[in-house]
């Protein structure tokens, strides 16, 4: 929202001036000699040069002359009010150009406008966004204001980094058949319960892109800044991916193909049930008799569940988050590693 | 007056510092000039050139009677304005004969910076003297040895006047130096301060001289030996070969073109020769009207303790601020209630701004087309705003 404002008061400040400029030439000249002279003022005083009279003084002398010749008393008051508004006008256009300039680079490093919540940019990619926590107070925005410089100027050389897909050290599942001689690797990090990553899987399938490539898929449940999970059966699914995979490569993927192809027999997607309508204990159990479905016995099931509650799990994932947020600082998923490349947001057939 | 008579009904016009309306007279010489003998002067042999030709030499006698100078000793050329001429005049001074070049507090930009840009140029040293309240130069805390020395002789924001111009150029003269004289300001309505003393040079701008905009340089033949050739091109030889020319400035009867370079402003110039006669002919009545209109203002200003006046006296030219209102805003005010007045430094940002530290200021400079009318209006407005 604070980007666009920005965008919208630059906007509106171009429009005004382009549109005069258009259908009354001769004023729009004169906005433009204003705007010249009010530029020059400030490149002088910018070089601690004098200015006799500036934009500001022109403005404020043309309106109260007026005042002053016929209610002289209050040109002092007036004069006061003009020079608080001209600060703040000359406060929110200078928020404006930084914040516009800011949400540009933070779009073109980091494929989002708003660094804190990539979500509520509407100018970037189509993503699950990985969201920071809010600040809750006027210091907390302005200091989060100039950290997020910071994050944008660190995420900058990113944009010119290779990488390496296999250089990066996630706890994946390897697709079935396992990794193919002289095909390329490329990483596939997604949460099950994320719908951009479910159409991004299904484009991928249809164009052939599991064949292709040896995909290592990185299941990744967000979480918010308070250590909830964005969506809240991600974390057990993940889970039992990862213990499955331990007791045979390969077989969790039924569990993926399943949540984001399948649907139940009320026509609805398997995502959106384990999203809004499963509880912990359906979702398990859901899970479990897909398990069952793909050979696994009683026996087998009980020391999945064993594993599932692995400390060894828990660091899986953690492992997983550290490189996603920290090394890669990536924003949003679905995020892949492909051709020395980073590609964030839904994963096109044409891609 | 009458010659002012295109004034509407309640236009005041207190800019004469800047530049002067021009009486009626002066007008119809241009459109004389324009419309009957249009014609390049000092050049042509047909019936409108001889006619420009009178009128031009008419202009440079009048210009010497008015400030009571011998054409024996004086050459009038006309330049642009009073900054050109000064930085035409500096220009051609040869460097070896002096050894500094001197300036006061209180200039205006045209002969402070053009002193500033001759020491640059030349690397001889630059002073610049304090002026007394009263305008004088303390010329005893001075040495005048070969200095070119650039001062008015009438400031244009307070109208004090170098009284000790006479002792200037006595001890200049003494000491082998030269005295160029600014009076732009004082040639509409102080000329007198310039009877009788012979600077080596004066330089004034016509179109403060209820004339139409031209410069002037009246100065001395014997500079001649001081001075190098500048612009030189047409209007300025007698004879020209392939790599040599001979100027025509090399004989007494030419000697003007010396800084007259090319085609020059011919119905500005018998517009000037129009404005002095008529100025020689003001009457007394006029002249006594004149001095009582810039008293009344000056008295009506220095008895509101609200304003804060440089004028240290009564002069036609007085600038002035107001506790708590902005000049230019007060000008901006003025300009909607028709009082055409000037605000900010008026080229005298160094003295003004930076030796008295003064806010932009306001000018009300008289002229002899203001009426008492004017006058009560401009106390009847400023009574409102003083309030």
């Amino acid at each position: 929202m604070v980007c666009i404002a920005a965008f919208i008061i630059l906007a509106l400040i171009g429009v005004f001036v382009a549109g005069i400029s258009i259908f009354k030439p001769k004023i729009g000249k004169a906005y433009l000699k204003a705007l010249k002279k009010a530029w020059g003022c400030l490149w002088k005083k910018v070089r601690l040069q004098k200015c006799e009279t500036g934009f500001k003084d022109d403005v404020k002398n043309t309106l109260l002359s007026r005042v002053m010749l016929k209610h002289p008393k209050w040109v002092k008051p007036l004069s006061f009010v003009i020079e608080i508004l001209s600060v703040v006008i000359v406060l929110v256009a200078v928020w404006a150009i930084l914040t516009a300039i800011k949400s540009l680079l933070a779009l073109w490093a980091l494929g989002s406008c708003n660094v804190t919540k990539p979500s509520a940019c509407s100018l970037g990619a189509e993503v699950c966004s990985i969201d920071e926590s809010e600040p809750s107070n006027v210091f907390e925005a302005t200091g989060r204001w100039f950290t997020e410089w910071g994050e944008i100027f660190e995420a900058i050389p990113d944009k010119f980094k290779t990488y390496n897909a296999g250089d990066y050290s996630f706890n994946y599942i390897e697709m079935s058949g396992g990794e193919v001689d002289g095909l390329p690797i490329a990483v596939d990090i997604f949460d099950p319960g994320c719908s951009v990553c479910m159409i991004s899987y299904r484009n991928q399938k249809n164009a052939g892109f599991f064949d292709s490539q040896n995909v290592r898929l990185v299941p990744f449940p967000i979480q918010d800044a308070n250590g909830e999970y964005k969506f809240k059966n991600s974390e057990i699914i993940v889970r039992y991916m990862f213990a499955i995979e331990q007791l045979r490569s390969g077989a969790s993927l039924g569990i993926i193909e399943r949540i984001f192809t399948g649907k139940n027999s009320e026509g609805i997607s398997y995502q959106n049930k384990f999203n809004d309508d499963y509880t912990h204990e359906e979702a398990v159990a859901k899970i479990e008799s897909w398990i069952r479905e793909d050979g696994f016995d009683e026996d087998g099931i009980k020391e999945l569940r064993e594993i599932v509650a692995y400390p060894e799990i828990t660091d899986k994932i953690n492992q997983n988050k550290e490189i996603v947020e920290n090394q890669l600082r990536v924003k949003g998923i679905p995020t892949m590693l492909i051709d020395g490349k980073r590609h964030t947001g839904l994963w096109k057939a044409e891609d | 007056m009458r010659e002012f008579d295109y004034l509407g009904e309640g236009e005041v016009y207190l800019d004469g510092a800047c530049q002067s309306l021009r009486p009626r007279c002066v007008i119809d010489a241009i459109n004389n000039y324009y419309t009957e003998h249009n014609s390049c002067g000092e050049r042509v042999k047909y019936k409108w050139g001889i006619e420009t030709d009178e009128k031009v030499e008419e202009t440079r006698e009048l210009v010497l009677k008015y400030l009571g100078l011998k054409a024996k000793k004086y050459t009038v050329s006309f330049t642009l304005n009073t900054t050109y001429g000064i930085n035409l005049s500096l220009s051609q001074l040869k460097t070896e004969c002096f050894d500094k070049v001197m300036t006061s507090e209180i200039e205006h930009n045209s002969p402070f910076l053009a002193t500033m840009a001759f020491s640059e140029r030349t690397g001889l040293p630059r002073e610049v003297m304090k002026r007394n309240e009263d305008g004088s130069i303390p010329l005893s805390e001075y040495d005048f040895t070969r200095a070119v020395v650039v001062v008015n002789c009438a400031s244009n924001f307070d109208g004090r006047k170098l009284l000790n111009i006479k002792e200037l150029i006595r001890d200049v003269h003494k000491s082998g130096g030269i005295v160029i004289i600014d009076a732009a300001q004082a040639m509409a309505h102080s000329s007198d301060i310039l009877r009788g003393v012979e600077p080596d040079a004066i330089c004034f701008s016509a179109h403060k001289l209820y004339a139409p905009s031209l410069g002037v340089i009246v100065w001395q033949d014997e500079l001649m030996s001081e001075m190098t050739q500048g612009f030189v091109g047409g209007g300025m030889v007698d004879d020209v070969l392939q790599n040599s020319y001979l100027l025509s400035a090399e004989g007494k009867e030419h000697r003007y073109t010396r800084f007259e370079a090319g085609l020059q402003a011919w119905g500005e110039i018998v517009g000037l020769g129009a404005a002095l006669k008529w100025l020689m002919k003001v009457s007394k009545t006029d002249w006594k009207a004149f001095e009582s209109n810039y008293h009344a203002l000056y008295d009506f200003l220095s008895g509101s303790p609200k304003v804060h006046l440089v004028n240290q006296q009564a002069n036609p030219t007085m600038s002035f601020y107001i506790d708590g209102i902005d000049s230019h805003m007060l000008g901006n005010a003025l300009s909607r209630e028709n009082i055409m007045a000037r605000t900010g430094y008026f080229c005298a940002h160094y003295y003004l701004d930076h030796v008295l530290g003064l806010p932009p200021l306001m000018r009300f400079s008289l002229g002899l087309h203001n009426r008492p009318s004017d006058i009560e209006k401009v106390k009847k407005v400023m009574e409102k705003i003083l309030h």
